[in-house]
């Protein structure tokens, strides 16, 4: 019940979270969470005609084991990283007690179908 | 033993005010609920109109020797133990810094002092750092 899971948090601009658990679930993960938020970056701050706006943003909470973590956060890099359409930020928290999660284990699904 | 933790459930909509009724009654001060959609349906679920992806994210501050005991009955109450019931999980606070919520507000326990130097500390360490820069 209490793995070593990690949570990995992924912002993106808007319209691009689905891109991140595509390229997500490439790498094994189950599933995800998407939040809409709103960024504040001072460089992606725009003034327009005297109102500011606010870039839209989404963020995509992913529960994973550990051992998944750095397959999926490459993969979630590779297709929307910061320097890709999405523009992208990827980070990981340590999630040290986890419950609800009776199918996600540490053996990856099998795809040879050996 | 004296940390601060973040608790999170992901659950189907609809039911993140009744977990948000329960932490009201065990007096936990701090929770807040955001709307998000999950991703875990099957294509075929989709198709069918049966995958309910909306969720409620709710989010709940508790001191580190009551996580475990909160989150195994607020999950039971929820019913995650059956599958696609949810899941919930908890992350360390490495700092907290309010003027508005003490910290016995935010972990929900008022009798329970010691975690407060620990915390402080780490708020004090980081207004330091940044003191230190800004002379360089």
């Amino acid at each position: 019940m209490n793995g070593n899971y990690d949570l990995i948090i992924t912002v993106v601009d808007r319209g691009f979270a689905d891109d991140v658990m595509t390229a997500a679930k490439k790498a094994g993960a189950g599933g995800g969470t998407i939040i809409n938020a709103r960024g504040s970056g001072a460089r992606e701050a725009q003034k327009f005609f005297g109102t500011i706006i606010q870039p839209q943003k989404q963020l995509v909470l992913i529960l994973t084991p550990r051992s998944r973590r750095d397959a999926i956060m490459k993969s979630i890099c590779e297709e929307t990283g910061l320097s890709k359409e999405g523009r992208g930020i990827c980070f990981s928290l340590p999630a040290d007690s986890v419950r609800g999660v009776s199918g996600l284990t540490d053996e990856l699904p099998d795809e040879s179908g050996e | 033993m004296n940390g601060i933790k973040l608790m999170v459930f992901i659950l189907g909509r609809g039911r993140g005010e009744s977990l948000l009724k329960l932490c009201a009654d065990r007096g936990l001060g701090f929770h807040v609920m955001l709307r998000g959609r999950g991703t875990a349906g099957s294509d075929v679920l989709n198709l069918l109109g049966i995958g309910d992806p909306e969720k409620d994210v709710v989010l709940i501050s508790s001191t580190e020797a009551r996580t475990e005991e909160l989150l195994d009955e607020l999950s039971l109450a929820m019913g995650l133990d059956k599958p696609g019931g949810g899941i919930a999980f908890s992350i360390p606070f490495s700092a907290v810094a309010s003027q508005l919520s003490s910290y016995s507000i935010m972990a929900g326990t008022p009798d329970e002092p010691e975690g407060t130097a620990s915390i402080l500390d780490g708020v004090r360490r980081s207004k330091r750092s940044a003191r230190g820069r800004k002379g360089k």
